[in-house]
């Protein structure tokens, strides 16, 4: 095998459940630490515990920050798929596997090399509790691999340090775990394997960071105090990073206020219910879905766009149809969302490729949501939801102001003469609203789903039904100008 | 190449793969919708645009065909439906199987018409 500086890909399998992800997580850490881009993707089972699970890392020194095909190393801690595991391995390339027990000879291919490590009996020898020997056979092979493609070791131990910040005792063990694996590989293996690690300075003052938890983070910094929601894999995240940073940033230090309202509703059509009930009272409210949770929610966003109530939807999309598969990635939901409802709707998409554009689309979603009058969908997918992801820093200006859109007050109000609701005033078919009770006399309306006239006021008249059908289209073609514009990327030497 | 969220990486990838074989490729990224008039521009400068993307129906093409009629035959799908995330091997394997079969057609008709 060619000799690769930090150009390869490891991929680990492990058991569902046994501790593996905070391991395989210190191995990425530990390389962007050691200022190299790095991909890490997690590939797990829909069902809890006791199936296959895997961990990708991809390493590229050119910043490529997305799949490749070919895996150089395979770690392989799972007897259950290693028939599969042997495979997949790239020829010429290595598998480490647990020596504890033999290799069944179906599994020795003659085109790559084994690094047997036993893992389970070094764990059983220096450790007595039966679950710390399962965490840390883990921590063994991080050594191991450590001393094999040239890890900054030191890294690694500041990192132990902070995730186990005041348990002396776990530090230790982790350690300890940590040294066998680099002393067995050192003794037993020719290190470094020719594809390894050199410390770089490429991450600069970037971050490693998911979708969800950039969403999240979004949502806060765009001004939204509502949050209702249902679980469903893989958007569970979002709720629960808004919930994270709530806490942190919207509780009154003087008084213990929330000033935040995040609702676990009975199912999603509550939950979209609730955030159009909020949006239309004045608020600024989400939900997190995933597809099945758009399906249900298509009723409430075809009353949310004839209406013109603002509503912000993060869809973390997943493989379907129906159930599908719920902790695999895909882009399945793309006409669902542009065109969810009966009847002619259209719904504005935005479409972020990294958890800066998660965090920045989240929070921009809620200003175009109040500026159009509609609901805006946020279409990320478990890929960039759930996995960490080297991002540009997350940057708000602190003079921003929110875009609430076409509001009026009392005192705008006092100089209008007929408040039409749904009245094109400005030419850009986005009409004027009220929050209710802004005034005692003027700006009320009824809020409803069927045909209405320009006031608002119930109608089955045809040519009004037509000119608001119309003044709804145009809104569309005000919306091409507000949404972010695409990234051309032109070749110089390339014609038509 | 026309290519939207986390296909991004991948595709930037396989832009650069297929232009270090001389295949010198342009591309969009597409980050909202409805499409904006460069979206249009871009589609309209272009006689084959390879549109990329994560699902099985080629939801996107289909979205550009209906929204800004264009001509289907224009847009060829490159799809990935697995459950895993899309791969630069995949996008520029399917990008140079796709325009070696239409020189191969174009050669065939040439014979026929000769």
């Amino acid at each position: 095998m060619k000799k690769a500086i930090n150009d390869f890909i490891v991929r680990f399998a492990n058991v569902n459940g046994t501790g593996s992800a905070s391991a395989n997580f210190l191995f990425a850490k530990t390389i962007f630490r050691m200022g190299i881009p790095v991909t890490p993707k997690n590939i797990f089972p829909s069902n809890i515990q006791g199936l296959p699970t895997w961990y990708e890392v991809r390493v590229s020194e050119k910043g490529y920050l997305g799949r490749r095909e070919g895996i150089d190393l395979m770690v392989c801690v799972n007897p259950q798929s290693m028939a599969q595991d042997v495979k997949n391995v790239k020829s010429g390339g290595y598998f480490m596997y647990d020596s504890t027990k033999k290799l069944p000879a179906e599994y020795l291919r003659d085109d790559i090399h084994y690094l047997g490590v036993p893992m389970m009996e070094m764990s059983n020898e220096a450790f007595s509790d039966p679950r710390k020997r399962q965490l840390l056979k883990n921590i063994i092979y991080v050594g191991a691999l450590a001393k094999l493609l040239n890890m900054e070791v030191e890294a690694i131990k500041v990192l132990i340090g902070e995730q186990f910040e005041g348990k002396a005792q776990l530090i230790d063990a982790n350690m300890k775990a940590l040294q066998l694996g680099l002393d067995y590989a050192a003794k037993h293996f020719d290190f470094p394997l020719p594809f390894h690690l050199e410390k770089r300075d490429l991450i600069v003052d970037k971050i490693l960071v998911d979708g969800n938890t950039a969403c999240g983070l979004g949502a806060v910094y765009g001004g939204a105090t509502v949050m209702a929601w249902y679980p469903i894999t893989p958007s569970t995240s979002v709720a629960e990073a808004f919930e994270h940073y709530c806490k942190m940033f919207r509780i009154d230090p003087d008084t213990g206020e929330h000033k935040y309202a995040i609702i676990q509703a009975e199912d999603e059509l509550a939950a979209m219910g609730m955030v159009i009930g909020a949006s239309w009272n004045g608020a600024r409210a989400f939900t997190a879905t995933s597809g099945p949770g758009v399906s249900l929610m298509n009723e409430f966003l075809g009353l949310a766009y004839f209406a013109e109530v603002p509503a912000v939807l993060v869809d973390v999309q997943r493989a379907g149809p129906s159930t599908g598969m719920p902790t695999r990635t895909q882009q399945p939901d793309l006409l669902l969302a542009a065109y969810a409802s009966h009847g002619d709707t259209k719904h504005v998409l935005l479409l972020p490729a990294s958890p800066k554009e998660c965090f920045d689309y989240t929070a921009l979603s809620l200003d175009l949501a109040e500026r159009l009058q509609t609901p805006i969908m946020v279409m990320t997918d478990l890929d960039l939801g759930m996995n960490d992801h080297i991002s540009e820093p997350f940057h708000w200006e602190d003079g921003r102001q929110y875009d609430r859109g076409k509001v009026l007050s009392a005192e705008e109000l006092e100089h209008v003469g007929k408040f039409g609701r749904y009245l094109d005033v400005d030419g850009d078919g986005i009409p004027y609203r009220t929050y209710p009770g802004t005034h005692p006399t003027k700006g009320a309306f009824f809020t409803r789903g069927t045909s209405k006239d320009e006031y608002a006021a119930y109608t089955e008249d045809g040519a009004a039904y037509k000119r608001n059908m119309d003044r709804l289209l145009k809104k569309w073609d005000t919306a091409k100008s507000l949404v972010p514009k695409a990234q051309l990327y032109q070749e110089k030497t390339n014609q038509k | 190449m026309l290519f939207f969220g986390t296909s991004q990486f991948s595709a930037e990838e396989a832009k650069d793969l297929l232009a270090e074989e001389g295949l010198h490729l342009d591309a969009i990224r597409i980050k909202a919708f409805p499409f904006g008039r460069e979206v249009e521009e871009f589609i309209s400068s272009h006689n084959l645009v390879f549109v990329i993307e994560q699902n099985r129906d080629a939801q996107m093409r289909k979205m550009i065909i209906m929204e800004l009629d264009t001509a289907p035959s224009k847009l060829a799908p490159v799809l990935n439906y697995d459950g895993m995330p899309i791969t630069a091997d995949k996008i520029k394997n399917e990008i140079t199987q796709y325009l070696s079969l239409e020189k191969k057609q174009v050669h065939e008709l040439s014979k026929t018409t000769v």
